[in-house]
């Protein structure tokens, strides 16, 4: 009978230990699911929201889809500009295409550099069939807009020298938003982009280099980028830059043929009237303004 | 008197079971930090979710080239990257070392990424520079993490439970 109860308490012990030890591998086994999915383990309030949080993240990496992008179209390419254009490369938008981009740069400062070596160097030893130019936002503040065509031709001379029979691409400078616009105190209004987008399409027209105009979507009815495509009104957001390389990717597929020379001689470009800035533009010892 | 001799023989097997799960427990969150991300996108999934930002991010997975890391360099570690509109410099960059790049590579790449931003910056969006003077590079078991937010102290913060 004693043995009995022993036996009995023995039992016990063991059907005790057994559900202790299970709890423990279970609960263990919960914070390994969150661990690996790289989240916290969740309190009871946070649990709502934090799903809505993941839902997003995952809903953000499906817009990534460059497939929808003809890759070939941008080989044996090379992209010189400025933080517009950097964004298409740290986005990883464009795979077949080298960039020559930083932020701020301005065309003047393409083919020297303050110290180290100038951002055209990045071209050496290697050969393009296409060069394409996003310049002019950052310029678009200078008081002689002929300094900008005047720096432009010869940064694509240089390109042209060093690529014999490259395809020119030039962007034209996009709008800005509304807001950013009526308040700008650098010169960059939409104001101006249109008087230098003519400027450009103009030398391009004299030296046969392709202009590339902005596409609709990046006006909204009244004429100036949507509000939703930039934080500042300035930098588009990845969906926007999205739209853009498909566009460039259209330009670089269909126009194909080397568009016919109308005028080469270097005065050709025609001073506009005026160009809308401020004083509180910051004008560089080139007479130059930086936003 | 065996009775009670058994009661205290399983109670005491019970506690010491209970114990040994504890304390195992506890060893596990010692050798890996509870929660860890293991994946450089679980990374910024954490870090996104809760540091600010005055710039749109989106993620991309151009990590590597942003860097300066060059396919002659032959790293295939895990990375990931969650990057402004460049109207911001902001960005989280994570990277995990490989037999090709140590953490100790991978941070003097970081190091040399926030001084080009900074100078770049320096001219374009001068505001924007101290959030480059601040930035938080920190290393985690294998990873490299680099901060550049609007709240680098609440990166700083956030990284060192990890740390």
């Amino acid at each position: 009978m004693k043995k009995a109860k022993l036996l009995h308490a023995l039992l016990i012990t063991v059907m005790l230990s057994g559900t202790v030890v299970i709890s423990l591998v279970l609960v263990h086994l919960g914070r390994s699911v969150f661990a690996t999915a790289g989240q916290s383990l969740p309190s009871d309030t946070e649990s709502e929201s934090q799903t809505e949080q993941i839902w997003t993240a995952q809903i953000e990496y499906d817009l990534y889809t460059p497939s929808e992008i003809e890759p070939e179209n941008f080989r044996g390419t090379v992209i010189l500009g400025n933080s517009q254009a950097q964004a298409l490369s740290n986005y990883g938008l464009i795979r077949d295409a080298d960039f020559v981009t930083r932020v701020g740069l301005s065309i003047n400062n393409v083919l020297t550099a303050k110290t180290g070596p100038a951002p055209i160097d990045a071209m050496n030893g290697k050969k393009y069939a296409k060069a394409v130019f996003v310049f002019g936002e950052n310029e678009l503040g200078w008081p002689y807009p002929r300094n900008f065509i005047t720096h432009y031709k010869k940064v694509i001379e240089k390109v042209r020298e060093m690529n014999p029979g490259i395809e020119i691409y030039c962007q034209a400078i996009f709008p800005v938003s509304a807001e950013y616009s009526s308040t700008s105190t650098n010169g960059i209004t939409n104001e101006n982009v249109r008087l230098f987008n003519g400027m450009i399409e103009e030398m391009c027209a004299q030296i046969g280099a392709h202009y590339m105009p902005v596409t609709e979507a990046f006006f909204d009815r009244d004429g100036v980028l949507p509000a939703d495509a930039a934080t500042d009104g300035v930098h588009f957001n990845y969906d926007y830059c999205k739209i853009w390389v498909g566009d460039l990717s259209a330009y670089l597929h269909t126009d194909t043929v080397q568009p016919e020379l109308t005028e080469t001689t270097e005065t050709a470009v025609s001073e506009p009237e005026s160009v809308v800035t401020t004083e509180t533009a910051q004008t560089t010892e080139e007479g130059v303004t930086q936003e | 008197m065996k009775k009670i001799a058994a009661f205290i023989l399983a109670l005491a097997a019970v506690l010491c079971c209970a114990s040994c799960g504890q304390t195992a427990q506890t060893d596990d969150t010692t050798a890996q930090p509870a929660c860890a991300p293991a994946t450089a996108a679980a990374w910024i999934d954490l870090l996104a979710e809760n540091l600010p930002f005055d710039d749109q991010m989106a993620r991309s997975d151009n990590a590597a080239n942003v860097y300066g890391i060059l396919d002659e360099d032959g790293y295939t570690g895990d990375c990931a990257l969650y990057i402004s509109a460049m109207a911001t410099p902001e960005e989280i960059a994570v990277f995990q070392a490989d037999a090709a790049l140590s953490t100790d590579d991978l941070t003097a790449l970081a190091l040399v990424r926030i001084q080009r931003q900074t100078e770049s910056y320096a001219d374009y969006a001068p505001a924007e520079v101290p959030k480059l003077e601040t930035a938080v590079v920190r290393t985690c078991g294998d990873f490299v993490i680099v901060c550049v937010c609007a709240d680098n102290a609440k990166a700083e913060s956030l990284l060192s439970e990890y740390a």
